[in-house]
């Protein structure tokens, strides 16, 4: 048996060998086809993947928005921590910013952001996160035009009216890290939420002991009500849920959906662009090809006949023109891939670049999407070789003993 | 000596409806080591009795149609028709008959000696020294690594025959083989072939229109008589 589909796997192979020509048509004529196919491919994976890169490089993108004075408790808080699709979540003490004044190197700069920060932030990725009130981080803008660096002391100065009377304190902030520009690009100070709520306890002329501030109300009834939340969704899938999920609670929220939504339409189209030209291309390969195989059976039905006159059955001689089939196919799918290797080297490197993603090749394929286009032109040279060797089967030995060449 | 082929009323209906003719053989038997030279015009249907011979074309009547083989005995070529058995026939083909066309015949992207081996191959037959052999006899060692078309008709002629008897048939069928080839290259191709069917000791049928070649001694002749129904081969 082994034997025997040697013998018919060498007819075929020799016979490729001889009439180089026609075989090297062939593999042309496939390759003309799949290398732009793969080019297509490879360059709809590279762009939606530098998209979905250039959002998710960006957090902002992650980010949901609440934007009116919201009530927000504790128990609230907890429930939102537990969910899947909230990467991060903490309180924020004011809606319009809490503020506060900083001095350092005698410079002043009055009422700098006060954003709450905690472990997880999606912004603050690279640098250490404040544990105590006394740490903040202070954004890049903010370090260049105060000129403090990491471990420089910051004052910074809260004030309050009590009874009529001005007062105000004075803390002692270290600068545990800069945030880079791509995080925030304005003047803000990343701190721990404790700082937030004491500030504000400052402010609604509570004494607060930890500013070594001890005149003002001391007790602290009610339980704590937050007016607003930083939100990131774990992926950009999720964004949109979450949002959905804070509208039904009749909270008003704003996201970055637009570009997630843009990035999935414009995946969804390049997909559907990519199927129709596979489709229509696989199609028409599949005509040239058996087109192509069958004008060769016709050209070599003497050989057949011969073949089948000296004791080949049918089965045996369908067969060399599918094995004939499979070597072009892979011989195609090599030259296809040294070609788009190529133009896919010319287009990384001559392309444009992501500002976000500088690495990323704008052309790329993944190894499972290579399996599904070796299978798929398999699937088409062996289904158009099928008919042809049908054809070749059918041929009648006594074509040989009437003429031959 | 055994029969190696036995037949009995089987014929072949040829041509389109009105002109359509019967190619028929009465009665025909052939022994092992026997040569019979099948003749008559052109045209009057010698390419189908060798193709019904050679088991590639079905006849449209058989009385009686038996092989005899080597290793199954007896069999019953009709029965095989009837089921449309190709592998029963094939097998048939491969081992136990050997081709010699009009004009060689051979597959252009084999070398010769790969043309020459095919046919043990096919059969599943080991290499063997009688190929070298016969080859010395037809003299076409010289040029064993060539391609077909590096050859003269003539010898191409020669490598045919030396395909048709390298697995060494029982049976050789022989259609014009000297038609394409000058006198004297005629001459020198059928004796040699006439050498290896008498060494060899195999049977033969050659098909030919020549009628000088019926003058050998031993052959059996059959000829072709025209009448109104079609054509009968008879000796």
């Amino acid at each position: 048996m082994m034997g025997k589909l040697r013998f018919i796997a060498s007819q075929g192979w020799y016979d490729l060998r001889y009439d180089w020509r026609m075989s090297g048509i062939l593999v042309a004529s496939i390759a003309a086809i799949l290398a732009p196919l793969l080019l297509l491919l490879g360059l709809k994976t590279g762009i939606v993947t530098q998209m979905r890169q250039n959002l998710l490089a960006d957090p902002h993108n992650l980010e949901i928005i609440i934007y009116q004075n919201a009530h927000l408790t504790r128990d609230w808080f907890e429930a939102m921590r537990k969910q899947e699709a909230v990467a991060f979540i903490i309180p924020k003490t004011r809606t319009i910013n809490a503020t506060m004044d900083i001095v350092a190197r005698r410079r002043v700069l009055p009422a700098v952001e006060l954003l709450p920060t905690g472990p997880g932030d999606p912004l603050l990725e690279s640098v250490r996160i404040p544990r105590h009130w006394s740490e903040v981080l202070i954004s890049f803008s903010m370090a260049q035009s105060l000129d403090v660096q990491v471990g420089d002391k910051l004052r910074g100065i809260l004030k309050r009216r009590v009874h009529g009377q001005q007062q105000s304190v004075e803390l002692v902030l270290q600068v545990l890290g800069v945030v880079p520009e791509q995080a925030l690009s304005r003047d803000a100070l990343f701190a721990v939420v404790d700082l937030l709520t004491m500030a504000e306890d400052y402010r609604d002329g509570y004494a607060v002991p930890e500013f070594n501030v001890h005149a003002g109300i001391s007790d602290h009834n009610e339980p704590r009500i937050y007016a607003n939340a930083r939100i990131y969704a774990r992926d950009l899938e999720s964004v949109a849920s979450l949002a959905g999920q804070l509208r039904a609670q009749n909270l008003e929220v704003r996201t970055h959906a637009r570009e997630i939504e843009n990035m999935q339409i414009i995946d969804g189209t390049l997909t559907l662009i990519f199927a129709a030209v596979t489709l229509l291309s696989s199609l028409g390969g599949a005509m040239v090809f058996g087109g192509s195989l069958w004008v060769n059976i016709e050209r070599k039905k003497q050989q057949l006949a011969l073949l089948r006159l000296l004791g080949c059955r049918r089965g045996d001689v369908m067969l060399i023109p599918v094995l004939q089939s499979c070597v072009i196919a892979g011989a195609a799918f090599i030259l296809s891939v040294g070609l788009y290797a190529m133009v896919a080297y010319f287009f990384n490197v001559h392309l444009p670049k992501s500002p976000w993603w500088p690495e990323a090749a704008i052309c790329r394929l993944q190894p499972c999407d290579m399996v599904i286009v070796v299978l798929l032109t398999l699937m088409v040279v062996l289904l158009s070789s099928l008919a042809a060797g049908y054809r070749g089967s059918r041929v009648d030995p006594s074509v040989c003993l009437r003429a031959f060449q | 000596m055994s029969c190696i082929l036995e037949l009995e009323q089987v014929s072949c209906r040829r041509g389109e409806q009105d002109r359509s003719f019967d190619v028929s053989i009465p009665s025909f038997t052939l022994a092992s080591g026997e040569l019979a030279i099948m003749s008559g015009p052109s045209g009057c249907g010698k390419s189908t009795v060798l193709e019904m011979l050679g088991l590639v074309l079905q006849p449209h009547r058989i009385g009686r149609f038996i092989w005899q083989s080597d290793s199954d005995g007896a069999v019953n070529i009709a029965r095989l028709w009837e089921r449309n058995d190709d592998r029963g026939l094939s097998s048939i083909r491969a081992r136990e008959i050997g081709f010699v066309l009009q004009s060689g015949g051979l597959l252009p992207y084999l070398t010769v000696a790969e043309n020459i081996m095919i046919s043990r191959r096919i059969s599943g037959l080991p290499c063997s020294g009688y190929v070298n052999e016969i080859s010395e006899v037809l003299n076409i060692v010289p040029f064993m690594a060539r391609k077909p078309h590096q050859l003269s008709i003539g010898e191409r002629q020669r490598v045919s025959i030396a395909r048709a008897m390298a697995h060494q048939p029982r049976l050789v069928l022989a259609d014009e083989p000297t038609s394409a080839l000058d006198p004297n290259a005629a001459d020198a191709v059928f004796s040699l072939m006439m050498k290896l069917v008498a060494v060899t000791g195999c049977s033969a049928i050659i098909v030919t229109h020549d009628q000088q070649r019926m003058n050998l001694g031993s052959a059996r002749i059959v000829t072709a008589t025209i009448t109104e129904s079609g054509t009968e081969f008879s000796e």
